[in-house]
């Protein structure tokens, strides 16, 4: 068990150990431009680590894989853009709060957040792995179907006001993600173009949608000239941060609990880790009413959750060579190449190899957490930048990074057709992220409850296989009481609003305000 | 309240072209029942939006007003005087067109430069003089360096072969 | 900058000789070739088998002794790789310098079923350099030992055994259809989206055999049971004690087995499909490629175009037959 502080040492031999910084600050600024995500960062670094040793390689994609997701938050927090799917819970609140001038201690939460909630990742890779890999094989299509569907029940408390236009809105993203082919029923769905062969890529997606409309709103500021409301950076000491941080551990729990658990699904697809714990968080929290609007709690839970992933999503992935996440897939190329071959034997055979890797995952989360906090400190210079330049910046970025996902310039004329629809849906009180959860989910749904379809037909029928066993009836539970949970505290809500607003009744500026 | 109702009226349209974009399928009908299932939710949350509201007549004279305060108008407060916000789009629009149609053509870093620089020209607030043009060429050309550096050179993107890179 | 500048205008000028080739004397364009990388499309994701094993047998394209150049890989995912061929098969250059990666059966059985823009008459191989056969495991803890305990069960229960793979007319896919075929039994399959995803469910349990890749399955042999290759002969590199489903008396021959290589599209010049074809096999069996296929447990098969073009051509036909009885 203990083993792993054997080979602590290998990590801080220099080439290793400068490697591993480099990795941790690109990985940080690759994260933060929207369309990198870390599971392209990893991708695109694979052929660099071929001519490296096995270890070092492993290091280089270990450690752009931890600091991506954290630096997929810098530009959530600052822009409203989230760098990743995963990082969408963290605009929720991260941007409310730099708008009111305190985006160094939303940063400063975020890396916080993000260094306990890996470290536990990290620590659960390290000594949980046997066991947990063999649990998280239980999950079959069943089970994975109601996972899913508690991530649709999420959609109607994301982001806009009103409920029914999140699950409306939600219900729009999970169709889209029905365009192209389809491998498991093997049609291709609403082929209208040659541009829409491929599907919908949820990369595209998330740039279009997030990133577009903040472009044009930059564009169309409310006041001329002056042009967007700037807001003031507050200097925040990290002794502050630190002590923010801890108040709210419930917080942080639950975040990085979640994470671990959402990790470890095969699946699942770790991009709802943030966006089920925030739910969770808000659910559980006495002021609801402050999410949303800039609480440092939303943002400890998002990003402690979304890092907690990383380190679990590699146990079903080193043991069993089943993958947990996106990025962890694209990981399994890199050990492949390097003649590592995840299995029980991985860890006899390729003991100092593997245990390097994991140990700097370790010593990367820390170097995240003290590179993410120094640049916190320059993140002003990003709020200075005349919104001209920045929109231009955007526009240009939102492209390269598009295409550089699958080289597909029908990528980008999606990633645009969306932005430019979303930029008057937005208008309007709709929101980008229950859109693009609703793509992630979409194939999720489907292709599980396709695959438990046809297995429950030639076996038990479809109520015994999908609602019996434990975990069945404990995710079914789970998923009942959230939803029942979201009607009566929307209720409760309403009543009081009601009785606020007698007089206010026009919807229009209600909804523009939240 | 109108808003809102239109905003229904919209998800009610949407959902039956979904619907019907669903139907009229030449094989694999079995492979759109979940397309379609989503699409009657999507009717059903519309209804939903559209009844939630109380009265329902006396609102076709407001459509026109709202469908202009959509598109054009100024939501909120706002400076009366100034320029729609669509209208002040449109030189936007048609950059992004001819930044897309022309990246593959031309090359990608070139017409990213000059989709950058006139962004940023047409969008200043103050008025374009030949310094701040000349200004706006130089961040452009950094720019696009360093976007270069970070897709060519770092992540050794293969950006398609044009006229110019 | 500048040099890609000064490059790009040696491309540009190249691009007007090429397209001057009708006056140009054929000859001194096929000694010039390769001048500047060549670049592959592989339609699958990076990370991938097709995409690694792409990267590893093209390592040493530039070697004076082979291409001279290097080979870039170019990933164009999507629709189980329909997207990078129908692009490669539409908008690729005719010159040599923009080639891609096959996998057979898959592109040959999705242009029978699939309205795309390449079948195997508008492309042109160049050489093959691996084969994965598909081959039928069970989990760990499966009764199962054997074939004929498998089968056994199966007809006793109709239906009852689902078998994963992943997606449809895809190498596992056929494997199966071909396996329900030969053994007349009544049995379930169960598509999933990837090898990876099908082999999790197979060591879950949650179905009861599967059809996976050899590479993959040697990989994960703690995990799974291998049953039968569906392959002609056993493979002696990986699995030498895993017998055939002919030595069990299924006639499942070596159709879906997934071949792998490199191709052109139709209309490139004779010459330059000439020196790719010779100087490309050279490059797959050198010994340092070779090595790390080896240590990255992909099995190699290197077969020169000619044989290329005629086993197309047999899959080609038979896939129509299989796959016709499938469409009614």
């Amino acid at each position: 068990m203990l083993e792993f502080l054997q080979y602590l040492p290998d990590v801080f031999t220099p080439w290793n150990f400068l490697v591993l910084v480099l990795g941790t600050v690109g990985g940080l600024i690759l994260g933060a431009t929207p369309g990198l995500s870390p599971t392209m960062a990893v991708a695109l670094l694979i052929p660099f680590t071929f001519h490296m040793e096995p270890a070092t390689g492993l290091i280089l994609l270990g450690a752009a894989y931890t600091a991506t997701v954290a630096g997929g938050a810098v530009s959530a927090i600052l822009l409203s853009i989230p760098g990743a799917p995963a990082n969408i819970a963290t605009t929720l609140d991260g941007n409310p709060l730099a708008k009111q001038g305190k985006a160094t201690a939303a940063l400063h939460y975020c890396f916080l957040a993000s260094f306990v909630g890996g470290v536990l990742g990290v620590l659960v890779l390290i000594f949980f792995t046997p066991t947990l890999s063999q649990w998280a094989l239980g999950f079959g299509p069943s089970h994975l179907f109601w996972v899913a569907i508690l991530g649709v029940t999420v959609i109607g408390s994301l982001g806009s006001g009103s409920v029914i236009k999140g699950l409306f809105a939600g219900f729009v993203g999970l169709w889209i993600s029905t365009i192209g082919y389809d491998p498991v029923l093997g049609v291709e769905r609403f082929n209208y173009s040659e541009h829409l062969g491929g599907g919908i890529n949820i990369i595209a997606a998330l740039v279009g949608l997030f990133a577009i409309p903040q472009v044009l709103s930059m564009l169309t500021p409310q006041d001329l000239p002056g042009g967007v409301t700037k807001f003031a950076m507050e200097a925040q000491s990290i002794a502050t941060s630190i002590r923010d941080t801890l108040v709210r551990w419930k917080a942080l729990l639950v975040g990085s609990v979640i994470g671990v658990v959402v990790g470890l699904i095969p699946g699942a697809g770790g991009q709802i880790a943030g966006l089920v714990s925030y739910d969770q968080t808000k659910k559980m929290s006495r002021d609801k009413a402050k999410f949303g609007k800039g609480e440092p709690a939303g943002v400890i839970a998002a990003e402690s959750a979304n890092n907690a992933m990383v380190g679990p999503s590699l146990v079903p992935l080193l043991t069993l060579s089943v993958p947990g996440s996106p990025t962890a897939a694209v990981l399994l190329g890199g050990l492949l190449i390097h003649g590592l071959f995840p299995g029980p034997a991985l860890f006899s055979d390729h003991g100092p190899v593997v245990w390097t890797f994991i140990n700097s995952l370790l010593v990367g989360q820390l170097l995240m957490c003290i590179f993410g906090i120094m640049i916190s400190r320059y993140s002003r210079f990003v709020m200075d930048i005349p919104e001209y330049y920045m929109a231009a910046a955007i526009t240009v970025l939102a492209v390269f990074g598009t295409f550089s996902v699958q080289n597909s310039f029908s990528d980008v004329f999606v990633m645009m057709g969306l932005g430019v629809t979303m930029y008057f849906a937005s208008k309007i009180g709709f929101s980008p992220s229950p859109v693009v959860l609703g793509i992630i989910l979409g194939p999720i749904a489907e292709t599980n409850f396709l695959q438990g379809q046809i297995i429950a037909r030639v076996g038990d029928g479809m109520v015994p296989y999908f609602f019996g066993g434990a975990l069945n009836i404990t995710l079914v539970t789970i998923v009942v009481l959230s939803v029942v949970y979201s009607v009566v505290s929307e209720m409760k809500a309403k009543r009081q609003q009601r009785a606020a607003q007698q007089a206010d009744d026009d919807g229009y500026v209600v909804e523009k305000e939240a | 309240m109108l808003a809102k109702r239109l905003t229904a009226l919209g998800g009610l349209a949407l959902s039956v072209l979904l619907l019907s974009l669903g139907s009229n399928v030449e094989y694999g009908e079995e492979a759109y029942f979940f397309p379609n299932l989503l699409t009657y939710f999507l009717f059903g949350f519309a209804l939903v939006l559209l009844v939630t509201d109380g009265e329902l007549l006396g609102w076709l004279k407001d459509i026109a007003d709202f469908l202009w305060r959509w598109m054009f108008g100024i939501v909120g407060q706002g400076n009366p005087a100034r320029w729609p916000d669509v209208v002040r789009l449109i030189p936007m629009f048609i950059i992004i067109l001819l930044y897309l149609y022309f990246a593959d053509i031309v090359g990608m870093y070139a017409t990213s430069f000059l989709a950058f620089v006139l962004i940023t020209v047409i969008y200043t607030p103050l008025r374009p003089r030949s310094r701040s043009v000349l200004k706006n060429c130089f961040i452009g050309a950094l720019f696009t360096g360093a976007i270069y550096l970070i897709f060519s050179v770092l992540l050794q993107l293969q950006t398609p072969s044009a006229w110019l890179i | 900058m500048l040099k890609k500048i000064t490059k790009t205008l040696q491309t540009s000028a190249l691009a007007f000789a090429v397209a001057g080739t009708a006056i140009l004397p054929q000859l001194a364009q096929a000694e010039a070739y390769p001048d500047r990388p060549v670049s592959m499309v592989v339609s699958y994701s990076p990370g991938g088998a097709t995409d690694f094993q792409a990267r590893i047998v093209t390592m040493l394209a530039g070697k004076e002794d082979y291409l001279g150049q290097p080979m870039v890989i170019l990933n164009k995912p999507g629709a189980g790789g329909k997207v990078g061929w129908d692009f490669f098969a539409s908008k690729a250059k005719k010159n040599g310098y923009e080639l891609a990666a096959y996998n057979v059966p898959h592109f040959i059985a999705q242009s029978i079923v699939f309205k795309t823009k390449y079948n195997i008459d508008n492309l042109e191989p160049i050489a093959n350099w691996g084969a994965d056969p598909a081959v039928l495991i069970v989990g760990k803890d499966s009764p199962f030992n054997t074939l004929e305990d498998l089968m056994n069960y199966a007809k006793e229960n109709p239906g009852k055994v689902t078998f994963s793979g992943a997606g449809l007319y895809v190498g596992h896919h056929i494997a199966y259809l071909q396996f329900a075929k030969a053994s007349g039994l009544e049995l379930t399959y169960v598509p999933h989206k990837g090898g990876t995803p099908a082999m999790k469910s197979v060591m879950g349990g949650q179905v009861k055999a599967g059809f996976n890749n050899l590479s993959d399955a040697f990989r994960n042999r703690d995990s799974v049971k291998i049953l039968a290759v569906a392959d002609l002969e056993r493979n002696k590199e990986f699995l030498p004690d895993v017998p055939t489903f002919m030595e069990q008396g299924v006639d499942v021959d070596d159709s879906s087995v997934n071949f792998r290589g490199i191709m052109a599209r139709k209309g490139t010049p004779t010459e330059v499909v000439d020196y790719l074809a010779q100087r490309v096999p050279m490059m797959f069996e050198d010994k340092k490629t070779l090595k790390k296929m080896d240590s990255a447990g992909s099995p190699v098969r290197v077969i020169p175009r000619d044989q290329v073009i005629t086993m197309w051509k047999e899959r080609e036909a038979y896939l129509k037959e299989l796959l016709a009885d499938l469409k009614k």
